[in-house]
């Protein structure tokens, strides 16, 4: 079983409506965020690239790819973060967590993982989201779970299940029957930094 | 997006391309499937659910679940429909737990500290008692010294609930007072320019936004549902999946352009031209759709050259006039205890049929009777009134319209223009999305009848897949008047512009006669923030009012210049009902939490003003939503569906518009309510929106005809464009509906601060760039800010994303620049016919 996402970049508006929903669910401390939507195009957001009027713009929403063959689990001097064997999600362990950071520089992908430099911080004084998503700590590197709370109770991940677009596709890549392989199988896509051997579980339908 | 790395994205670059079968069409709409919702969110633990929706001026109207932990919100996801493709909400749905939660949410009532000016931010918090009593002994003294009517109540659109939000409480108190209930003045344009056509009045023109999977060509003309309607966008990208045409006309390259198949750049402010020439090119090369014409529009009907009005039984013959007027005469006698509105039904109700020329029997008949009827031609009665045939009438009028001078306006080429036209033509249906970037032009409506017309000309009216998308509205209307209207009934004066309130304000006057406004309440409304040139509100309303109270939730641009400031509650905090918009639906709101510090509903706040001021048999001890909800309820139209309270709790949400499994279609579903059910290529009776006494008597005789009128000031011939080169538009974001969640902490994080954004080309020759500040000027006031340089801006516009409140620019605020007028005919805001210069800001 390999969990994974089918992004659909033609249908994706980069609303950040799975980044907020990702978020609170998770009661993510003030300044963080595990999903985010980045604009393909200018340098700032909803800028595109090129000249008025044959400039182009599109988005991508990246977090935690979840790979195959994960850099940051090789280099984890204590094995808070880790391959999930049953279901292929990439974990990481917040009380086996030393706050060394190695993960976050041997990931590719910039920006999926965040560290608690200080106690975290909240706009309200209560806890948002999912009363079972683990409590966040100072000093401890945090990243995209795949709403590992969720998946315990059989539901989709919160980014999926609030998709505005419907361009979020998640299940099983293994199962050639499950609507994610199909989507792999049948779409062109493409993986985020391929060439690195990570084998990511996130294709974008192109 | 602050300390998220947001633009640090060198991997995106070099994104590797895995190598897929590119089976585009077999796997695409057969995804349907996969839109099928699985069902709404079940309670975590220790989690009660409640059924809400959100209830802003947005596009949508989302059924939201909150999930309630020890008594607090701390979740709120998407609540299913019957069909689920109307499931979901935006990032703005789910943050509202932000707003209720809000670190700089109003707690208490507060009221200005005396001595200290307007906006000085100087408050005193009072109680419940002595806010309510100041603000009844304000109004019994101005009531006293100036009559009722120099109180008003101004709503606009904070709040759709029945019960706590622009439709509730607050009209009965002004109705008991006989104070006024201004009108809103907001994107009132569109509908009514295309009411000249569909009578479809100020918001029924749209079909359901799932009706576009039966068109062939959508044009996204002048909106950009990818930001402000993403619900709607998502139904257009899955008929682009199936291959209808997706085609995006606007002044600048907004996201929804960017995902269109094709982008069609414009000059703003001239689409109205636009249209009429391609309408006239359809009649000059007959591609007019016949068979529609003929059957279902008013192409026929005679128009009198004396009174420039359609030949009916109702002035034609003698006899036959007298009888009507004894008809008119009758029903307004009998009529008249239950009120204008009911006057009016009952004289519409008399029925009236139009006269048409016959050429197979070369006379005047009955449309009905005709086997022949003449499209062109002069004729006349027996006894002599000259006639001319309306469609004969609208092709010489749009005989002036030339290829050449809208390709000048627009900036297009000719040879475009006459592509775009027959493809247009040929298309088998075609669904036009607007909501209001046509709109917020003085010359808005125009821009709209003249669209109106052309989907009339080539039949792409009242049929599956074609006609307006974009504000799909309820068909279903309950009884307001009814919560309004009670036994101490003074008056319900609810047709003065709110727009006119600063010019009423500032002269005491109105229409050149003495008019004393002296106390003004806003509630839902942000008016010192939403109205076009707010140096207007500023400078000449506040200062010559008396006393202004203002209750919402956040301290907002009007919040802060008035006298009482009264604590609302959220939308999450009282029981409420609304209907939706770009749904079929009505959602029912439970009271999911209690009302926060010391806020209070609507209904409570008018409750308990009504009772300060004597009308203790209007607002009685013990009503609440039971007795509101009956009275809404107990009209034909609601009887019809079946609708009650009780249902409302059972069922939460219930189609009120519609057939589950089909798309409305407007004028397909439900016959239009014109003249005989045709559209109108000649408009009998044009009337303003609201009739507030103005004089019209040099335009009547103008607005039975589709006509071009340039804009105000945007235009490309306009002389001010040498001083203000730039045409100021005010796009709306994704993270803000109007003035609303713009302190939300959470959203502020992604979008932190107001951008002026600018083509390169204009930066350049003035020197900045992107994060330099500017100041954004013109003779109406101006604004300091970050400079964006964005090439989704065509070179001539500035785009400053609406709603930022004032204190969050460096200097100014975003609203000052844009345009204060408005048409007397439609009485709409006009904001984007503005111009504009920009400079390097030096502090």
């Amino acid at each position: 079983m390999r969990y994974g996402f089918a992004i659909d970049t033609k249908r994706c508006i980069g609303c950040h409506t799975c980044s907020t929903a990702c978020r609170i669910e998770n009661n993510l401390p003030a300044g963080m965020w595990w999903n985010r939507a980045l604009t393909e195009g200018g340098a700032e957001m909803d800028t595109p690239a090129g000249e008025f009027p044959d400039a182009t713009m599109s988005y991508l929403t990246v977090a935690c790819q979840h790979c195959e063959n994960p850099a940051c689990v090789k280099v984890c001097p204590v094995g808070a973060t880790y391959k999930d064997p049953e279901t292929g999600v990439v974990r990481q362990d917040y009380d086996k967590c030393i706050g060394c950071r190695m993960c976050m520089s041997a990931c590719p992908y910039n920006g999926v993982r965040s560290f608690n430099w200080e106690e975290p911080s909240y706009v309200v004084d209560f806890a948002m989201g999912d009363a079972d998503v683990p409590p966040h700590q100072k000093h401890v590197v945090e990243k995209c779970t795949m709403c590992w709370h969720r998946l315990a109770k059989g539901e989709e991940p919160m980014c999926v299940k609030t998709c505005l677009a419907r361009a979020r596709f998640w299940g099983d890549l293994d199962d050639p029957e499950s609507e994610v392989a199909k989507l792999v199988r049948e779409r062109s896509s493409k993986q985020l930094l391929a060439d690195e051997g990570t084998k990511p579980s996130v294709y974008y339908l192109v | 997006m602050s300390g998220t790395n947001l633009t640090r994205r060198s991997f995106l670059k070099t994104t590797g391309a895995v190598a897929g079968a590119s089976c585009l069409a077999a796997g695409s709409f057969g995804a349907l499937r996969a839109f099928a919702d699985d069902g709404d969110e079940k309670p975590g633990s220790g989690e009660q659910l409640f059924n809400c929706n959100c209830r802003s001026n947005c596009m949508g109207s989302c059924r939201l679940l909150a999930h309630v932990r020890d008594g607090k919100i701390v979740k709120l996801s998407p609540g299913g429909y019957q069909e689920p493709g109307y499931t979901g909400c935006c990032l703005k749905g789910l943050s509202y737990i932000e707003r209720i939660y809000s670190p700089t949410r109003i707690q208490y009532p507060m009221r200005r500290v005396d001595g200290t000016e307007r906006g000085a931010g100087q408050w005193e918090r009072v109680t419940w008692d002595e806010a309510i009593a100041e603000i009844a002994q304000k109004m019994q003294d101005t009531i006293d010294q100036y009559g009722p009517k120099a109180i008003a109540f101004d709503a606009a659109s904070g709040n759709y609930g029945y019960i706590n939000g622009v439709y509730g409480l607050f009209p009965r108190l002004a109705a008991c007072l006989g104070a006024i209930k201004t009108a809103a003045c907001y994107d009132y344009a569109a509908g009514h320019g295309i009411d000249r056509v569909l009578g479809t009045g100020d918001w029924q023109y749209c079909n359901e936004p799932n009706s576009v999977l039966d068109s062939s060509m959508v044009v996204v003309w002048g909106t950009n549902p990818v930001f402000t309607h993403p619900h709607s966008w998502r139904w257009i990208q899955w008929a682009k999946e199936k291959g209808t045409k997706v085609v995006t006309i606007d002044p600048i390259k907004s996201a929804t352009a960017h995902r269109s198949d094709e982008y069609i750049r414009v000059n703003p402010g001239h689409d109205g031209y636009l249209a009429l020439a391609m309408a006239n090119y359809v009649i000059e090369h007959d591609l007019v759709d016949w068979d529609f014409i003929g059957k279902r529009s008013n192409g026929a009907f005679l128009v009198r050259q004396d009174t420039k009005r359609h030949l009916s039984t109702a002035n034609w013959p003698a006899e036959s006039a007298a009888a009507y007027a004894a008809a008119v005469a009758a029903a307004k006698e009998k009529y008249a205890a239950q009120g204008a509105t009911a006057v009016a039904a009952a004289v519409a109700a008399i029925p009236v049929d139009y006269y048409v020329w016959d050429n197979a029997t070369g006379a005047i008949t009955l449309i009905d009777d005709a086997q022949d009827p003449a499209m062109e031609g002069s004729f006349s009665t027996p006894d002599g009134i000259a006639l001319d045939a309306s469609y004969g009438l609208l092709k010489e009028q749009l005989s002036q319209y030339s290829i050449a001078e809208a390709a000048r306006l627009t900036g297009l080429t000719e040879d475009f223009i006459v592509e775009f036209t027959e493809r247009f033509a040929a298309e088998r249906a075609v669904s036009v999305n607007i909501t209001y970037g046509l709109d917020h032009f003085l010359n808005g409506y125009q821009n709209t009848w003249a669209i109106a017309i052309l989907m009339a000309l080539t039949g792409n009216l009242a049929k599956p897949g074609a006609g307006f998308t974009g504000v799909f509205t309820t068909r279903w209307s309950p009884e307001t008047l009814g919560l309004w209207v009670t036994k101490e009934y003074k008056g319900l004066n609810a047709t003065i512009p709110f727009g006119l309130m600063p010019e009423i304000v500032a002269t005491q006057s109105l229409n050149g006669k003495p008019f004393p406004m002296k106390v003004m309440v806003s509630y839902c409304a942000n008016p010192a923030s939403n109205l076009g040139g707010q140096r207007e509100f500023l400078d000449r309303l506040l200062p010559n009012l008396d006393y202004y109270v203002v209750i919402d939730m956040e301290m907002t641009d009007s919040a802060r210049y008035a006298d009482m400031v009264l604590p609302a509650t959220s939308w999450y905090e009282v029981e409420d009902i609304r209907a939706g918009y770009n749904n079929p639906y009505t959602i029912y709101q439970e009271k999911a939490i209690e009302p926060l510090y010391e806020s209070k509903p609507d209904s409570e706040i008018a409750y308990l003003l009504g009772r300060a001021l004597g009308f203790e048999a209007s607002f009685p001890e013990g009503d609440g939503i039971e007795k509101w909800a009956a009275i809404l309820f107990s009209n034909a139209a609601s009887k019809a569906k079946g609708l009650s309270l009780d249902r409302f709790r059972q069922e939460k949400v219930i189609q009120t518009t519609g057939t589950p499994g089909e798309a409305y279609i407007t004028g397909m579903t439900d016959p239009f309510k014109t003249e005989k059910g045709r559209v109108r290529l000649y408009t009998d009776n044009p009337k303003p929106r609201l009739d507030y006494g103005q004089d019209l008597s040099d335009r009547v005789d103008g607005e039975h005809l589709v006509y071009y009128r340039d804009p105000e000031e945007c235009g490309i011939d306009n002389p001010l464009a040498e001083k203000y080169p730039l045409v100021y538009l005010q796009e709306h974001s994704r993270f803000r509906v109007h003035t609303q969640w713009g302190r939300v902490p959470l959203l502020r994080e992604l979008d932190p601060e107001p951008l002026a954004k600018v083509n390169g080309k204009d930066a350049a020759e003035r020197g900045v760039t992107t994060d330099d500040l500017v100041e954004v000027y013109n003779d109406r006031g101006h604004c300091v800010v970050k400079c964006l340089v964005d090439e989704s801006i065509a070179p001539g516009v500035v785009s400053i994303p609406k709603g930022w409140q004032r204190d969050q620019f460096i200097e100014g605020g975003y609203q000052e620049m844009s345009q204060p007028g408005m048409d007397p005919y439609p009485s709409a805001a006009s904001f984007y016919d503005a111009r504009v210069n920009f400079r390097k800001w030096e502090a």
